[in-house]
């Protein structure tokens, strides 16, 4: 099968195991979001899936091939992309040399391309593209952020938490924009604390819970009254 | 059920725990082996120049185990004490004309003031610094001493006078090494005194984690500028014995070069016992003997050892053999581990009588806090907080990812820069304090990120803890003085029982980063309880526990909070425990209070269920 | 008036090799968070190989310098392969100190062993290190002009690298959030070996060109490793450029005290330089504080 299939996958920190054997599939072209309160692991289980973190156990794959435990550039070099969670610009390097280590080792037309779509997409960015990064707004950097994903050109694309620090509104405005920004083709998995508006997005969801899957489903059955995920959230009835 | 007597036994015995004692098994056979070569002094006269420049170096080596193996302070500049005790001794027998009874106090004295000195920068840097900061110590003492003529004789340097004790002169040859050897058995004796006792614990502490060691209320600052203080002294008596030995004190063998072989004749050894000083200085002192071509080549061979040691057997020779004896021993007995609790029922570890006394009918942990806020930049991660815990309560501190609660908590025990806010404990207003301070007015906490010492075993963990009540003295610990064994064989007993109440008494001897997640947690906990804390701060306990494990720990936390009546605050996202053990919820959200109440209030809150789901 | 300007000069002259072993030192801790001991033995090594091999094995200077460079580069490859690379992945940076101090004492003893112990001083072409003009009262050394315009190629070229190239990008990214930077597809490997390579190379210039200024001996660039240091310090030991400006500041703080104060002061300069940035500014002179630590 083609798109992401992640099998039994565990994940520990030392022998500290935080992800207890989960089962994911997106399939080419889907959004799917992966929920859960804070502290579940949904974080871990996307850096394994980047390559920052080695499982312990279990296979992902992607695009038939076997990926768990590859490094990081080489990972990006077969199209997987991470925004990671905090935006984690580089503060200290300008917009546009952000921008251009998001295409690092590839040809400077590529970069030149990349450049203007982002530059059309974010028209702030070229206006302080020559600004340190750290300087931007929460909002601003998101953009940065979300920019270098669009210049690395993604197959499959992880977002990790974009509502994290940033104001309602703007996080929406993001989602919303998320269409625009990438072809539809994309295969996205994106971790969200914020329910509501994952679920806005994406056909498809799972909750994760210490480390377990403790529900998926489709995005439709929930859509309208988020809050009734509370008890898969906090492992409590309301 | 086993009959009366046997009830009584304590977790200590049921465990096997062994005591401290006055001389351990270490001790005899240190002993037998410095009287060996005391009483072959006189038979080896060919090698006794070598003997000699092993124990000095087997000093030196001591020394550096304090500053270096339990404090994990990497110094590059040790060397500076050594020449200070050299070229004092040179002063004293030449100037003052006076024996090895001025030389070695006032070597101590001066080389250990000299220590707090050069200690100083560790209270500021990290350890990189540091290793550089010390090696320009040494570069530069050097270059004074060449210039210090009137101290050092300059670049031809100064003759040692005669060796006397009060009066009596010495010949060299063999009286020097058994004055060396029992100058060795005594630092040897200090230096494992401090290994047996608090203050090598709590150095051992410092060294893997320090913001833990704070917490559990360590004086963090005034350890580190001690080890140099002691390590330094230790080294200056190596340096009175190396004046006598080549009788002159020539500035420039006192350099940098010194001062990394003696780092790496240490690490060689094994840094961590007084083994490792003794395999190191005899690595270093007796290759170049066995041939004239090993000589040629010795600056080689150490660095190529040092290289393939780090990259093999980070302990060193030590290290090394230990790992062998294991090996052998676990082929001999197979896979017995031999660490099962022996079938007894003790007592119920809280009924205890090292447990007992601590109960406590009044209620402790009142905790006022106001207006406390944290900004990091521009943002604000702690925006205003007040609230005030009742004494004795348990109270839940939940919400979101980035809601500020692991700040707050840092605010309230000193471990965030900049926090600003009053916090009152029992009416005691701790808002100024330094961390280790605010430990010691009855705060304990835990760690989200389970803050552990690496090194060392469960039962150490708890002997950290106690050290709070701890009363024996730093003079007295070197001396191995009866109270201190009296106080450590008591706290051994206590931290026992505390194991027991917590489950962890079989894996008393573990190291902790070999046990699973779960017993981890419970460590961490039991650190804190051994304070015996007025409030205990539980920074997400159960988090990556599965809820029955988390519920079971929270409850042994809780029972143990009733009996010496102290308060509980505890942050968790598991808001099905933090409902099942609080009696009141406090949530915050972008660092502010947004709901306070009982469980039932704050789980059917709009606003808490908005915060965690998002709207 | 012209006193002064002789001493600045001197002062300035000392600073460049302060400014470019400091350069090299930050540039390894800013990316990889180790320090290099064995930077100023490394140094020296290449300074001996070019030296050596133009005044006693008849090589053409030049050549000789390009042959030293080469086996500065390749032997720094070969070091961080064997010694530094497998520890990295322990994650723990104390075992990498001493490391670089176990490949201190190695190298320091393998140049003992092909050079001896003894101080020598080798003829440079032309013997332009004796060469000195007058301009007015103020004398000027040809080989120290020599230095300061190798300092400035030296550091123009690092600059250009740093700001200009891919392999700088990706030294700065790393430099900043080392996750980050993996993220973006560039490989830890590769840019710490750079980072080595380059680094060395600085110190190997250096080591070459102040040769005839120090007299070579085993263990001349052991001076310039320690002042390298704290010019490190005082630029905050993250700062390029701050390396390079602490660099300078403390060879004219040095020209300066040796003008005027006791020679015991003089030689304790550069530790009482650091105990008190230390003190009072642990984040360098140059550079604001920033950042906290989470627990």
């Amino acid at each position: 099968m083609s798109g992401l299939s992640i099998k039994d996958l565990k994940v520990g920190y030392g022998r500290n195991e935080v992800i207890h054997g989960v089962d994911i599939d997106v399939n080419v072209g889907e959004k799917v979001a992966l929920l859960g309160a804070n502290g579940a692991g949904k974080s871990t289980v996307l850096k394994t899936i980047s390559g920052l973190l080695t499982p312990t156990e279990g296979t992902i794959t992607f695009d038939g091939d076997e990926i768990g435990g590859t490094n990081p550039a080489a990972l990006v070099d077969m199209g997987v992309i991470q925004v990671p969670e905090g935006r984690r610009v580089f503060p200290g390097l300008n917009v546009e040399d952000n921008l251009k280590v998001a295409n690092y080792g590839k040809s400077p037309d590529l970069l030149e391309e990349g450049l203007e779509t982002v530059y059309k997409k974010f028209p702030i960015l070229q206006e302080r593209r020559k600004q340190a990064a750290g300087l931007l707004s929460g909002g601003q950097q998101q953009m940065l952020s979300l920019s270098r994903a669009i210049i690395a050109k993604p197959k499959l694309l992880l977002i990790d938490e974009m509502s994290l620090g940033l104001a309602p509104l703007l996080v929406k405005e993001f989602y919303e924009q998320l269409g625009d920004l990438f072809s539809e083709d994309v295969t996205l998995l994106l971790v969200e604390q914020n329910a509501g508006l994952a679920l806005k997005y994406c056909s498809r969801f799972y909750v994760l819970r210490n480390g377990e899957l403790v529900l998926q489903s489709d995005s439709a059955n929930y859509i309208d009254d988020p809050t009734a995920l509370q008890s898969a959230y906090l492992g409590v009835d309301a | 059920m086993s009959d009366p007597i046997e009830k009584s036994t304590t977790a200590l015995e049921r465990a096997k725990i062994p005591l401290p004692k006055f001389l351990k098994k270490n001790h005899y056979f240190g002993f037998l082996g410095i009287l060996l070569v005391y009483l072959l002094a006189g038979t080896y006269s060919e090698y006794s120049q070598t003997i000699m420049n092993t124990i000095i170096f087997a000093i030196i080596g001591a020394s550096l185990i304090v500053v270096f193996g339990m404090a994990g302070q990497l110094t590059l500049g040790h060397t500076i004490f050594v020449a200070a005790g050299v070229f004092l001794s040179a002063n004293i027998t030449t100037v003052w004309t006076r024996g090895l009874e001025t030389e070695l106090p006032i070597a101590f004295g001066v080389a250990f003031l000299l220590g707090l000195i050069v200690g100083f920068p560790s209270l500021r840097v990290n350890e990189l610094y540091l290793a550089l900061a010390t090696f320009a110590v040494a570069f530069v003492g050097v270059q004074v001493l060449f210039e210090w003529k009137q101290f050092s004789g300059g670049g031809s340097g100064k003759p040692v006078g005669k060796l006397e004790l009060f009066g009596y002169e010495f010949s060299r040859g063999p009286t020097l090494v058994r004055i060396a050897l029992v100058l060795m058995l005594i630092t040897f004796w200090i230096v494992g005194n401090y290994q047996d006792g608090r203050t090598g614990r709590s150095w051992n502490a410092l060294r893997t984690s320090e913001t833990a060691a704070r917490a559990a209320g360590l004086p963090v600052a005034w350890l580190k500028i001690l080890c140099f203080g002691i390590g330094g002294g230790l080294a200056a008596i190596g340096g009175v014995l190396y004046a006598h030995t080549l009788r002159y004190a020539i500035p420039e063998n006192y350099g940098v070069s010194l001062s990394i072989i003696v780092v790496l004749a240490l690490i060689i050894g094994g840094k961590h016992r007084l083994m490792g000083a003794v395999l190191g200085a005899a690595f270093v002192k007796w290759l170049p003997e066995l041939s004239r071509d090993v000589q040629e080549y010795e600056g080689l061979i150490y660095g190529g050892t040092l290289i393939i040691l780090t990259l093999i057997a980070p302990d060193g020779l030590v290290g090394m053999f230990e790992w062998l004896g294991e090996r052998v021993k676990n082929l001999k007995n197979g896979s017995e581990d031999g660490k099962t609790l022996s079938a007894d029922e003790g007592t119920a570890p809280l009924e205890s009588q090292y447990l007992a006394p601590l109960a406590s009918s009044e209620a402790k942990g009142s905790l006022i806090v106001r207006d406390a806020a944290v900004a990091f930049g521009g943002v604000k991660a702690v925006d205003g907080v007040s609230f005030e815990i009742p004494a004795g309560g348990v109270t839940g501190l939940i919400g979101s990812n980035g809601a500020g609660k692991t700040t707050l908590f840092n605010a309230i025990t000193g471990h965030v820069k900049g926090a600003t806010g009053q916090f009152i404990l029992d009416g005691e207003e701790i808002s100024q304090k330094p961390i280790h301070n605010r430990a010691l007015s009855g705060l304990g906490r835990t760690f989200q990120n389970l803050n552990l010492h690496d090194d060392l075993n469960v039962l150490e963990h708890a002997l950290l803890g106690l050290d709070r009540n701890m009363k024996y003295g730093r003079i007295a610990e070197s001396f191995r003085m009866p109270w201190v064994l009296r106080e450590e064989k008591n706290a051994h007993y206590v931290a026992a029982e505390l194991l027991d109440h917590m489950d962890l008494l079989e894996y008393w001897n573990e190291k902790v980063e070999d046990l699973p997640y779960g017993l981890q947690k419970r460590v961490d906990v039991v650190r804190a309880l051994a304070t015996n804390p007025s409030i205990l701060l539980l920074d997400e306990p159960a988090a990556g526990l599965p809820t029955a494990e988390a519920l079971e720990m929270m409850e042994k936390v809780q029972e143990y909070a009733n009996h010496i009546s102290a308060g509980v605050l505890i942050i968790e996202h598991n808001v099905e425990l933090v409902a099942g053990v609080s009696d009141r919820i406090i949530v915050l959200d972008a660092g502010k209070t947004i709901a306070d109440g009982t469980p039932e209030e704050v789980t059917r809150n709009e606003q808490v269920i908005a915060a965690y789901l998002g709207t | 008036m012209v006193e002064y300007i002789q001493i600045a000069w001197q002062g300035l002259v000392s600073g460049f090799a302060y400014a470019l072993i400091g350069l090299a030192l930050v540039m390894v801790y800013k990316t990889a968070r180790i320090l290099n001991f064995a930077a100023g033995t490394m140094a020296g090594i290449s300074g001996f190989l070019a030296h050596w091999w133009a005044a006693e094995q008849d090589m053409p200077f030049g050549v000789a310098i390009l042959f030293a460079m080469i086996m500065t580069g390749a032997g720094t490859y070969v070091v961080e392969r064997l010694t530094v690379r497998p520890l990295v992945k322990l994650g723990d940076f104390l075992p990498i100190v001493i490391m670089t101090l176990g490949v201190e004492e190695f190298l320091a003893n393998v140049s003992l062993l092909w050079w001896g112990g003894t101080a020598r001083r080798y003829r440079v072409p032309g013997d332009i290190d004796r060469i000195n003009w007058l301009i007015g009262d103020f004398r000027l050394n040809a080989w120290h002009l020599v230095v300061a315009i190798t300092t400035f190629v030296t550091l123009s070229i690092v600059g250009y690298i740093i700001n200009q190239t891919e392999l700088g990008l990706g030294m700065k990214a790393f430099a900043e959030d080392q996750d980050a930077a993996k993220l973006m597809g560039i490989k830890e490997s590769t840019v710490s070996i750079w980072t080595w390579v380059l680094s060395a190379l600085v110190g190997g210039v250096t080591g070459i060109v102040f040769a005839p200024v120090l007299f070579l001996q085993q263990d001349y660039m052991n001076i310039i490793f320690i002042k390298g240091f704290v010019a490190a310090i005082l630029g905050g030991f993250l700062s390029l450029s701050g390396g390079v400006a602490g660099g300078l500041l403390l060879g004219e703080l040095e020209a300066f005290t040796i003008k005027w104060a006791p020679r015991e002061f003089a030689a304790a300069l550069p530790v009482v330089i650091v105990f008190i940035v230390l003190l009072i500014r642990p984040h360098g002179l140059f550079t604001r504080e920033k950042g906290h630590e989470r627990v």
